[in-house]
């Protein structure tokens, strides 16, 4: 399976998902990491710390999976792209983040777009029933019929 | 006296993506970006005009150096509108702005469901025009609109 995982811009290490990703994951997927700001050289994947836009869409675009950090920019993008998505929050209280990435990943995992996953170590069996997991998810949608584009433009106007 | 130019001013990442989304269409065009290098943003950013501020987090000394940054790009663009995602990067120029007449657009994070930002808290008072993306942040922001991306 081809697995993109995805670590945005946040200037924090997520040392804690990239490892098991390179060290087990990697052994037996085709795997590509975007680094972001994170201090860790994989071994078995491709990775880049950062890409142009339409490189990144490129990627989400040839992934079969995206295992992501809990960050708005890169589950929307993951996520709007209609890929099936493990969203796995950093922890604030482990230095992972300053803000914390859990209310989004949960709201969004109860809402059936993503699949939640806070312990790395069920990682792998998640790969293992994706298929399954994955027909159980909803298509992502806008909660509000009105936009920000449109308030702001009556504003302006 | 403010020009007819609208800033957006945010951090990169997310908070860039989220702003680039939620300017209208029509305004595009006289939108000047400012915003933290972050990645290929300069390569992405290169149709609008932009400028690079540093991006304080947690560091006293660059948001003196940011503050000073803000006010250089603010007497440069003097724009009628301003509109930020936050955080951090955007609190000097939406408050210098506030000062000397032009109108606060703040967009809190679609990440925040429940829980409200701490720049959210902190621009709302002087926000002409507020927008959260979850109803639960009303209770929060009593007068702010509720909209999508």
């Amino acid at each position: 399976m081809k697995i993109l995982c995805l670590l945005g811009t946040n200037p924090y290490s997520f040392d804690r998902l990239v490892e098991p990703i390179d060290q087990l994951i990697a052994l037996s997927n085709d795997v590509r990491i975007q680094l972001g700001h994170t201090r860790f050289d994989p071994v078995n994947s491709r990775f880049f710390s950062f890409c142009k836009r339409e490189e990144l869409v490129s990627h989400i675009q040839w992934a079969d999976l995206i295992i992501s950090q809990g960050g708005y920019g890169s589950l929307v993008d993951a996520l709007e792209a209609k890929k099936t998505v493990i969203a796995v929050p950093r922890m604030k209280a482990l230095g992972e983040s300053k803000d914390d990435q859990e209310e989004l990943v949960r709201c969004w995992a109860s809402e059936n777009f993503l699949i939640m996953c806070e312990d790395v170590t069920k990682l792998p069996s998640l790969i293992k029933n994706i298929g399954k997991l994955s027909d159980s998810l909803a298509p992502f949608k806008r909660r509000y019929e009105v936009t920000v584009q449109s308030i702001i433009q009556e504003f302006i106007d | 006296m403010c020009k007819d130019n609208i800033v957006l001013v945010c951090s990169g990442g997310g908070h860039l993506t989220e702003g680039l989304k939620a300017m209208p269409d029509i305004i595009k065009n006289r939108a000047v970006i400012i915003t933290a290098l972050s990645g290929h943003n300069d390569q992405t950013l290169a149709v609008y005009r932009r400028y690079f501020v540093v991006d304080p987090h947690t560091s006293v000394l660059k948001y003196g150096i940011n503050f000073l940054q803000s006010v250089i790009l603010y007497l440069k663009t003097r724009p009628k509108y301003i509109i930020s995602t936050g955080a951090g990067i955007a609190i000097a120029f939406v408050i210098i702005g506030k000062v000397f007449g032009s109108k606060i657009i703040f967009i809190e994070s679609g990440a925040r469901v429940s829980t409200p930002s701490r720049t959210g808290q902190l621009l709302f008072p002087i926000s002409d025009l507020f927008i959260v993306q979850s109803k639960h942040l009303l209770k929060y922001y009593p007068t702010a609109r509720v909209g999508s991306l």
